[in-house]
């Protein structure tokens, strides 16, 4: 025996020697080198998965049970074919919403539930108990074999807990160290990619000694099993395979390297760059089948040896009783690196998820306003850490001594209740929070009763229910339930994943989800695509207010420096400083305030958070019992020029929720139209209230309607005004901002009912009544038609070299200047003070500097992209190069506008020529969606349309001899009905944009002359009204004569 | 038709279909071939396992190879 305490010696030493590896991988992140940031070390961390379990209980499981100990391994070595498509995905969107584990992935999904947070973090902590118990198992009888009982001051102390309060005070220090918004630990990942190279060494070095150094190579140890099996019944079941068991232990393997915390966080959390993965997948199954190798050689050989003690410690056993002392402390070191890390990730994974998911939320409703929260969340999670380990401490007490593996594999069942809910959530768009908690709920249940009992019952009651089953109910066995005679692991995974998915995929279909919970689905599903993008802005509903206010607030959740650190570092993303931020820059870093705090808090800790810091919440007056005088719609936007007050007073007084903005005093508002609790806001410097915003402040005045907006379903707002606004800010916010603020306001109008108090003069729409709906506002709202020109104009010319920049800029002045450059000279409104002046002199940009554009100057849509091409020929004079779709791109998108809008001429019909339509289809949909009014004309079913580009079904015309309800069709060889239909259709859209698709079917019913007449007229049509027309032609379905008729009557288009 | 083993390995149900071979190589009834049976001293099911263990480990180290970057 190596000497009393000396192997517990040399193991504070070993975890004395991973705390320096950590605190210099830190060091080193610190200074900018970062010595985890690489496939390699990430490889290794992934292969924290082999824990004691595999160490140990491999060797256990191969002596009794011959090659069952392979599927733990094929599993994940299967799903790391999927890495690209699977755990990519799951990498993706935890790092776009800065989710930290398991339950954050699984309970933001759905919805930032609190709910399903709670119950898979709770899952998760029973989950591991067996695991970590398993740990300290492996460890203290690996400790008791090479150094004996230990006996401090003259008393006996268990091994267990020396090595439980070892590890566990190791964990606290080591995992909890700081809180990180990111909750990435490079020391953590440097310390498990160490210890996974000293278990492979110390496996592989007892493996060699075994097959090489003890018998005469791996074939000698095969022949001498194959002897044993010959003559002993005991043996001969080792070279058998039990399919049954094996399939069911491949797939559990499978889920639980996806979704087991530790996994998830090694592979997902602290996963640097996503392209490490494409390294890690065929480097972690090759450590796999490496240090699988020998696991039969050491397990038979340990049986040909008739080596002494349990089979699990074959591994440390067989060199020490040889005499090879060295190699079973090296064994030792190994099997404590096995351990080691294991426990580490895993508490703090768990201590992570039940801080985040289930103390949070508590802790934020009793301990809230204003405490710095820093100190305690920390504390928390320390405590947490060491309950993990204490759990796993308490349960290897209550297990019966069971084989290693055995205990594994209870984990393992537990860990695949989560696939159900996490890839269906990943992949099923619709999979709901109902569906989500009835899996997982039920799920759980029978795994406790199929797997936890069995393993926790020895005597007793528990003993009772396993042998005989409730009240003696064989059928209801946990372990042979139904009496379908499957193996004990079998049993359980059957059951617990046929109810859990039935549940999960039942209940969804039957249930719908929220708004909040299908944008997040979107976002999640379709991560890969760009849409997902438009519909990441919109959401997120909190508060704006300066920089200093935003690190107050996050700084109460992970500390100052934390939060300064992590505000400098965004604000060096944003390319900016906490002097020079503009007010784009502070949204953008408020929006990045919902995703540092879930990655801190986790998400529906931070759901509460965000809801507790808007600032004015809705709030109905006392109805009258009376019906309202008023009407007005749900996502409109109306001008109220004379009695706005009076509508929004009847319409707050009739159970609609208001929120009032307004120059005037609220006080006075309040006695004069009578409504007490409908918040009001005045526009004023003002300071020391919420109920005063600056209106140059345009940032906190938007995010507070939108998350006035977004918190009623019943709501009015009302804005005196915008006029106002906008003189307040001429000439001191960046017209762009004024441009943002109205566009998103206009956009916020399609979620409540705003209504606008507004000169009828500073609106450009005819404004027959007293309540005017007004559907955009760029363009017929006061002067912000000349900002969005000059904005465009900017972007043009941004493109160009000072010299020719200059050029364009004379020649187009001189155009401006005699008055033929904007269309008909378009008209300037009144803005009462400046009546008198000539309108080139108002609020003229001087010529040294851009464009001399008048700023009362009034563009409708037409004239404004007709001015934009204008420039835009000037430029390509100048600069050939010159792309203007591309120059605007990004632009057009951010006013929510398709960039092939400005590159299409009114009045222009245009052919596309491809085999197929798909581009067609695709940029009408853009167009449409982006708020051209559609017309298509399409040989395709509108369902499909609809399905496969988009296109709604409402705007397609479905060319068939066939009368479908429901659809519009129209017979392919009526062609007066069809330009019936465009020409109704042209009559009444502002915008309007016919696509015309199926030219070869038209042909084939009618003739080739026939439809080039067709089209002709129609092309005179749509120039008359200033149209556009987009038409596909299949160039294979025409000889070269035909096509050239037909495209020589229409302009090509290129996409 | 050209045939490419880059454009292969860089689809989506390549993969798919490589996990489900996998699966459907290691479990029953593929499993039975191997039997009891031993060659050069190991039990086939042994090398069987490792053989297909080491064809997936290798193509998942063709596509790191060939969609480095």
């Amino acid at each position: 025996m190596i000497g009393s305490h000396v192997a517990l010696m040399i193991m504070v030493l070993y975890l004395l020697l991973l705390f320096g590896i950590a605190q210099y991988a830190d060091r080193q992140k610190h200074l900018g080198k970062s010595i985890v940031s690489n496939p390699y070390v990430y490889a290794l961390s992934l292969c924290v998965y082999v824990s004691a379990w595999t160490f140990y209980g491999s060797i256990g499981r191969a002596a009794s049970t011959g090659l069952e100990f392979l599927p733990i391994y094929l599993g994940p070595v299967l799903a790391m074919t999927l890495g690209w498509i699977v755990i990519r995905k799951m990498i993706r969107v935890s790092k776009e919403y800065r989710l930290t584990s398991v339950s954050d992935f699984i309970s933001f999904r759905y919805g930032r539930s609190y709910a399903i947070g709670a119950v898979v973090a709770v899952l998760c902590l029973i989950m591991v108990t067996p695991y970590v118990a398993l740990q300290l198992i492996a460890i203290s009888t690996s400790l008791e074999i090479l150094s004996g009982p230990h006996i401090f001051l003259g008393y006996p102390v268990e091994s267990k807990l020396v090595v439980a309060l070892l590890l566990g005070a190791f964990a606290t220090i080591f995992g909890a160290r700081h809180l990180d918004p990111m909750e990435r630990h490079e020391g953590l990942v440097a310390v498990v990619a160490f210890e996974s190279l000293v278990k492979i060494v110390a496996f592989l070095a007892v493996g060699i000694y075994v097959a090489y150094g003890i018998f005469a190579g791996y074939g000698d140890i095969m022949e001498g099993m194959g002897r044993l099996a010959l003559g002993s019944q005991n043996y001969a079941g080792l070279l058998d395979v039990d399919y049954q068991i094996w399939f069911s232990l491949t797939l559990i393997s499978f889920f639980a390297i996806l979704f087991l915390p530790r996994q998830f966080h090694v592979m997902v959390v602290e996963n640097s760059e996503e392209t490490h993965l494409k390294k890690a997948m065929w480097l972690f199954p090759l450590y796999l089948l490496l240090i699988n190798l020998f696991v039969p050689a050491i397990a038979w050989g340990g049986l040909l040896l008739k080596t002494p003690g349990l089979e699990d410690a074959f591994i440390i056993n067989i060199p020490y009783s040889h005499g090879l002392d060295w190699l079973a402390l090296f064994v030792f070191i190994g099997g404590t690196s096995a351990a080691t890390a294991m426990i580490l990730v895993e508490s703090v994974a768990v201590g992570t998820m039940l801080l985040n998911d289930l103390e949070m939320p508590y802790l934020l409703s009793r301990i809230g306003d204003g405490r710095n929260l820093a100190r305690t969340l920390l504390n928390a999670r320390r405590l947490n850490i060491l309950l993990v380990v204490l759990l796993g401490y308490l349960y290897s007490h209550a297990v019966a001594y069971q084989i290693l593996a055995d205990i594994g594999i209870v984990s393992f069942l537990a860990a695949s209740q989560l696939a159900p809910a996490a890839l269906g959530g990943l992949y099923w768009k619709k999979g709901s929070r109902e569906g989500a908690m009835a899996g997982l709920v039920s799920g759980f249940l029978l795994w406790t009763y199929t797997a936890l009992i069995p393993t926790l019952a020895s005597g007793g009651m528990l003993e009772d229910l396993v042998l005989k089953g409730p009240f003696g109910i064989a059928l209801l066995k946990p372990t042979n339930l139904f009496g379908l005679d499957l193996d004990i692991w079998t049993n359980s995974v059957f059951w617990t994943l046929l109810v859990n998915c039935s549940l999960y995929t039942i209940v969804s279909l039957m249930s719908k989800p929220s708004p909040e919970e299908d944008t997040i689905t979107n976002c999640f599903v379709d991560v890969f695509q760009e849409k997902a993008e438009a519909k990441r802005i919109e959401k997120g509903i909190i508060r704006m207010g300066t920089v200093e206010e935003l690190e107050a607030t996050l700084a109460r959740y992970v500390g100052d420096l934390r939060a300064r650190q992590q505000v400098d570092a965004d604000l060096s993303r944003l390319g900016t400083t906490r002097d020079k931020i503009e007010a784009r820059q502070l949204m953008e870093l408020w929006r990045n305030f919902e995703k540092t705090l879930t990655g801190s808090v986790g998400p529906s800790a931070t759901r509460m958070i965000v809801e507790d810091q808007v600032p004015v919440k809705p709030v109905m007056e006392e109805a009258r019992a009376t019906l309202p005088t008023y009407d007005l719609e749900m996502g409109k936007i109306y001008v109220v020029p004379e009695k706005a007050y009076e509508v929004f007073t009847d319409l707050v007084l009739h159970g609609v929720e208001g929120l009032c903005i307004t120059h005037h005093s609220p006080d006075e508002v309040r006695r004069r139209w009578g409504f007490k609790e409908t918040p009001i806001i005045k526009l004023s410097d003002e300071k020391g209230s919420d109920r005063y915003i600056s209106p140059r402040n345009l940032p906190l005045l938007f995010m507070t309607i939108k998350s006035f907006v977004e918190s009623s379903k019943n709501s009015i707002v009302l804005i005196d005004s915008i006029e106002q606004l906008v003189e307040e800010n001429e000439g001191r916010v960046p017209e762009r901002e004024l441009l943002d603020f109205v566009y998103q306001m206009e956009l916020l109008g399609r979620k409540t009912r705003l209504i606008l108090v507004e000169r009828p003069e500073y609106i450009h729409i005819s404004m027959p009544d007293s309540i005017n709906e007004v559907k955009e506002l760029l363009f017929n709202v006061g002067p912000l038609s000349a900002y969005l020109f000059r904005v465009f104009s900017e972007a043009m010319l941004s493109r160009l070299s000072i010299e020719k920049r200059d050029e364009v800029v004379r020649e187009a002045n001189e155009l401006i200047s005699s008055r033929s450059f904007f269309e008909r000279a378009e008209r300037t409104y009144d803005n009462g003070s400046a009546a008198a002046c000539e309108p080139d002199m108002m609020g003229a940009v001087p010529s040294d500097l851009g464009l001399k554009i008048d700023s009362k100057l009034v563009l409708s849509r037409h004239g404004f992209f007709t001015a934009v091409r204008k420039l835009a020929r000037i430029i390509k004079k100048h600069d050939p190069a010159f792309d203007l779709t591309d120059a605007l791109a990004e632009l057009m998108r951010s006013y929510g506008r398709s960039p092939f809008e400005v590159a299409l001429l009114p009045g222009t019909t245009y052919v596309i020529e491809e085999e197929k339509p798909q581009k067609s289809l695709e940029l009408f949909s853009e167009l449409v969606s982006h708020g051209m009014e559609g017309l298509c004309i399409s040989r395709y079913n509108p369902e499909t349309l609809d399905e496969r580009y988009n296109v709604p079904v409402k705007t397609v015309v479905w060319l068939t001899q066939k009368s479908e309800p429901g659809y519009r069709t129209v017979d392919p060889t009526n062609f007066p009905r069809m330009s019936s239909i465009i020409s109704d259709f042209l009559n009444e859209a502002n915008y309007p944009l016919v696509l015309l698709e199926g030219l070869g079917y038209l042909i084939t019913q009618s003739n080739y002359e026939t439809v080039l007449r067709f089209v002709q007229s129609q092309r005179d049509e749509i120039a008359l009204k200033s149209a556009i027309m987009l038409v596909h032609i299949d160039p294979l379905s025409l000889d070269t004569k035909e096509l050239h008729r037909l495209a020589s009557e229409l302009e090509p288009l290129r996409i | 038709m050209a045939l490419s083993r880059k454009d292969l390995l860089g689809q989506d149900e390549f993969w798919v279909f490589l996990f489900l071979l996998g699966w459907t190589l290691l479990n029953w009834p593929m499993l039975t071939m191997a039997g009891r049976s031993i060659i050069w001293g190991m039990p086939i099911v042994l090398l069987y396992v490792a053989l297909i263990w080491l064809m997936i480990t290798v193509m998942l180290y063709l596509f790191e190879r060939r969609h480095s970057g």
